[in-house]
């Protein structure tokens, strides 16, 4: 089992439909509410690059395709959210993913309608980083639970915290 | 509240809804522990986006439903706030003067 740290619920209905979580690892988890019962709500939860999950936010992936064709094996899991506390519970195969756990195709994240408020909840800084310590630095803010937007891009100048 | 604003909420059934269609998460859940999210426990998801409303019957909770509530609330019916990120969102902590029945349905 795993604590994660919620990062944005992406679609709420009733509760978190749709949210992201990272792990002390700083690995980035998506997860899909499938089952709910009188303790916890039950998500689908994908191990997911970051750059795969700009592409699911910025509406170029298909919710369903990320949990049948995951980048890495092992990548699948149960979360719980117990009482505000996300852990990733269960490692599971592809062979365990049940068609009523998944989304239907053609589910495709559309963020026009998000608000600008929302987005103006984070600031932004510019950081000098040495290239030295790129690995240092990317795991210190995935632990803090912010959020790197332009790593891979230019990310030893800069990261929207 | 706008008399005449639209909104759409997910339907167990195709044809007509029920109670269980109008009931909140912490009504169905009253032992669970809330915590921050008991504002939004309490209250209703309404969508104003009937486009949007038919894509999150996409997602796995809602692949059994088979309808979409089309709503037009009456000031007696509750209150209605946008929350959450999506403009298209809204939270109705509504009153028990509402009525369900005879809520116009829209087909899937």
């Amino acid at each position: 089992m795993r604590q994660l740290t919620l990062m944005h619920t992406l679609e709420f209905y009733d509760v978190p439909q749709i949210l992201t979580a990272v792990d002390a690892t700083g690995t980035h988890y998506l997860c899909t509410l499938y089952a709910q019962d009188k303790d916890a709500c039950r998500y689908l939860g994908v191990q997911i690059s970051e750059p795969r999950l700009r592409a699911f936010i910025g509406g170029q992936l298909d919710l369903r395709s990320t949990y049948t064709a995951p980048e890495v094996e092992n990548a699948l899991y149960i979360v719980e959210a117990r009482q505000a506390i996300l852990t990733a519970t269960t490692l599971l195969s592809q062979q365990d993913v049940t068609e009523d756990m998944l989304p239907e195709h053609g589910y495709v994240y559309d963020a026009t309608d998000v608000l600008e408020d929302a987005e103006s909840q984070t600031d932004t800084y510019q950081l000098e980083v040495p290239v030295n310590d790129r690995m240092t630095f990317s795991t210190l803010i995935s632990r803090m639970g912010w959020h790197a937007l332009s790593l891979g891009r230019d990310w030893k100048k800069m990261a929207m915290l | 509240m706008p008399y005449a604003h639209p909104f759409f909420r997910l339907a167990q059934q195709a044809d007509t809804c029920s109670e269980q269609d109008f009931l909140t998460y912490a009504e169905m859940n009253p032992q669970r522990q809330w915590g921050e999210m008991l504002p939004l426990a309490v209250g209703l998801s309404l969508i104003d986006s009937e486009a949007k409303a038919r894509k999150n019957l996409k997602l796995p909770m809602f692949r059994q439903y088979k309808g979409i509530i089309n709503l037009v609330l009456n000031p007696t019916d509750g209150v209605v706030k946008q929350t959450g990120a999506h403009q298209s969102h809204y939270t109705w902590w509504r009153t028990k003067a509402f009525e369900y029945t005879n809520q116009k349905m829209l087909a899937i």
